[in-house]
């Protein structure tokens, strides 16, 4: 175990660093640069603009020096939050948005399995077909629709709750945004649930756990529950990392100081480090999350092994 | 031998409402078993033999509709779902996927006990030990501790007669308990069954395509075709005079071991009717050498003979 995880954890490196490579060189590629506007500057100040960022050294030099200040944990500065860098940027913005995606997630699993499991147990009834109606809506109304309507009703309307705004200790100012982001992965997640559960209701071994005259209650949470759960935790990866890094939108409406504009942004503005920055973030959360998962499906099935 | 019935089936149907109208899987199956006996179903696949067996345990998917009556030890109807895995038991054809992959085999047997007996864990687990030993498991305890994939095909077979018997079932349905199995492991589980019959007095309903594994456990032997019983007879006289030509048919299939090897194994051309097919006569009737102008019209009606035999067929081999 502890070798499967330490030789998965030296294959990442790799990885990153192809990522890191590519969105290098793409965005280096992408036209125009970080100092253009819509008014050109003067060819002097751009020249010492460029002098200054080190734009004026050939691409591989900078991609040396860039991977350089990587190994020793800096991102280097950002082009465009002038006196900030990149690991002050993400330092400050991750944890807000890491915090509320984490909330996000864990609501979206506990309330995605217990909505999936219901439906399917009531397949063809009218609580499956409003769960699977609803998920539907659930998957297709875009954030930015969903928090304004939400903080329109809750906020301005029944005064319940604050329509934007940020208190690290303000519990109230979570629930709006949290809402938002939970709302499409639960769904997912309880479609898959659904989905699966359905397949292993109708195993063999769960007919077995039938015959064996147990009550539906053990055969659902012993028998069933944990192999219907192996196609969640797939999705878990990719839905951990998107949620965890922020969204541009919720984090736009809702005025929160997370990272989920800096990817966007940074990318439109051609910072180029602040891209690469968010890039690596994402990666890395990706990348991890792949591995707590692949640990989680040997947990859910004993046939899997983990061999490295 | 008691003549005390056990298990009681009268005019049992199981439809399915299918796109192609109703899916008839059991078409008025009427059928006994007493305690202590051991009684054989064989049919083709197809025949109704598993959805009977589902529909005796009640263990039938939510589509199917069940008309008839299934007496249990003389309770009525729906008390069979209350005794079930506790006084009927089922073991299920595949070994394979019918443990749960990712439990222990201890767990598996050991909740069986503490839900019908309310016993402890401990004992339970104990009682399951003693069981494996009783089934043949040379070392109880490690299996116990095993997952099902790391037992072999015919261990698993064995871990599933064990736990059907842990609570000392008056009658053990199983469904084509051998047919997953290899040939020489199969011999040790039909074994296993007899012997459990002899010392448990337990009824058994053998169910199997294979008129050569029903053989040797069988006293009687029910013969499906089509969903329907077509002749029931006591085991020896169904071998040595088959009534209904289907029946002929499937002894004449089965290899004789002690004959000339034939050049080509017999075989019976063609296949049943499909489930949803309407027609008026015999379904047998498109593969029968003895056919006559009234097996095409007419349904032929079961014929009950005063020595325990039963047949639905107008033109009869000879006894």
């Amino acid at each position: 175990m502890i070798r499967y995880l330490f030789v998965r954890v030296l294959g990442a490196l790799p990885t990153l660093l192809a990522i890191v490579t590519i969105s290098f060189f793409l965005i280096r590629f992408a036209p125009g640069g970080p100092f253009d506007q819509a008014r050109a500057l003067p060819a002097d100040v751009v020249a010492n603009l460029n002098a200054a960022y080190g734009l004026d050294r050939p691409l591989w030099a900078q991609y040396a020096t860039y991977l350089d200040d990587l190994a020793h944990g800096d991102f280097g500065p950002s082009f465009r939050y002038k006196d900030f860098s990149v690991t002050e940027l993400i330092r400050e913005g991750f944890p807000v948005s890491a915090t509320l995606g984490a909330i996000a997630i864990a609501l979206a699993l506990a309330g995605g399995v217990g909505v999936g499991v219901v439906a399917a147990l009531y397949r063809g009834r009218w609580i499956d077909h409003a769960t699977v109606g609803l998920s539907v809506v659930a998957i297709a109304v875009p954030s930015f629709v969903l928090l304004p309507a939400l903080g329109l009703l809750f906020g301005i309307e029944l005064h319940w709750l604050p329509v934007a705004g940020w208190d690290p200790t303000s519990i109230r100012d979570y629930v709006l945004p949290v809402v938002t982001l939970c709302l499409p992965p639960l769904a997912y997640i309880a479609r898959l649930t659904r989905a699966s559960m359905i397949e292993v209701m109708r195993s063999a071994y769960v007919r077995t756990a039938f015959a064996k005259g147990l009550p539906m209650r053990t055969i659902v949470l012993r028998h069933a529950l944990r192999p219907a759960l192996i196609p969640v935790a797939s999705y878990l990866a990719p839905a951990v990392a998107m949620t965890m890094t922020g969204s541009l939108v919720v984090e736009t409406i809702a005025g929160l100081p997370g990272i989920g504009r800096y990817l966007v942004q940074g990318a439109l503005n051609r910072d180029y480090t602040l891209v690469l920055g968010m890039v690596i973030v994402y990666s890395t959360l990706l990348i991890s999350m792949g591995l707590v998962v692949d640990v989680l499906i040997a947990v859910l099935d004993p046939r899997v092994r983990l061999q490295a | 031998m008691s003549r005390e019935p056990i298990l009681e089936v009268e005019r049992l149907r199981v439809a399915y409402a299918g796109r192609g109208g109703q899916v008839e899987a059991v078409r008025d199956v009427s059928l006994r078993v007493d305690a202590g006996e051991c009684v054989g179903i064989v049919g083709e696949s197809g025949s109704g033999k598993t959805q009977l067996c589902l529909a005796v345990l009640g263990l039938l998917p939510p589509n199917a509709r069940r008309d008839g009556v299934v007496r249990f030890a003389g309770a009525p109807g729906d008390a069979v779902r209350a005794v079930r895995g506790e006084r009927i038991a089922m073991v299920f054809q595949d070994p394979q996927t019918a443990l749960t992959p990712h439990l222990r085999i201890g767990t598996q047997m050991a909740e069986v006990l503490v839900h019908h007996r309310r016993v402890s864990g401990p004992a339970a687990r104990e009682a399951a030990r003693a069981m494996l030993a009783h089934v043949g498991i040379s070392d109880p305890d490690r299996c116990l501790r095993r997952y099902p994939h790391e037992l072999s095909g015919g261990m698993r077979q064995r871990v599933l007669i064990a736990t059907s018997l842990l609570c000392e079932p008056q009658l053990l349905i199983a469904d084509e308990p051998t047919t997953a199995l290899d040939v020489t492991v199969q011999a040790q589980v039909l074994e296993l069954l007899a012997r459990l019959r002899r010392e448990r007095r337990m009824a058994i309903l053998l169910v199997s395509h294979d008129l050569a594994v029903v053989a040797g456990l069988a006293a009687r032997i029910v013969v499906m075709y089509a969903g329907r019983v077509v002749e029931e007879a006591p085991a020896d006289a169904l071998f040595r005079g088959p009534r209904h030509p289907y029946t002929a048919a499937l002894i004449a299939c089965a290899p004789n071991p002690d004959g000339p090897i034939p050049a080509r194994m017999a075989t019976l051309p063609g296949q049943p009717p499909g489930a949803t097919e309407r027609f008026p006569g015999c379904p047998f009737v498109s593969r029968c050498d003895r056919a006559v102008e009234r097996c095409r019209r007419e349904d032929p009606a079961m014929v009950a003979l005063d020595d325990g035999r039963r047949f639905a067929c107008h033109a009869p081999l000879s006894a």
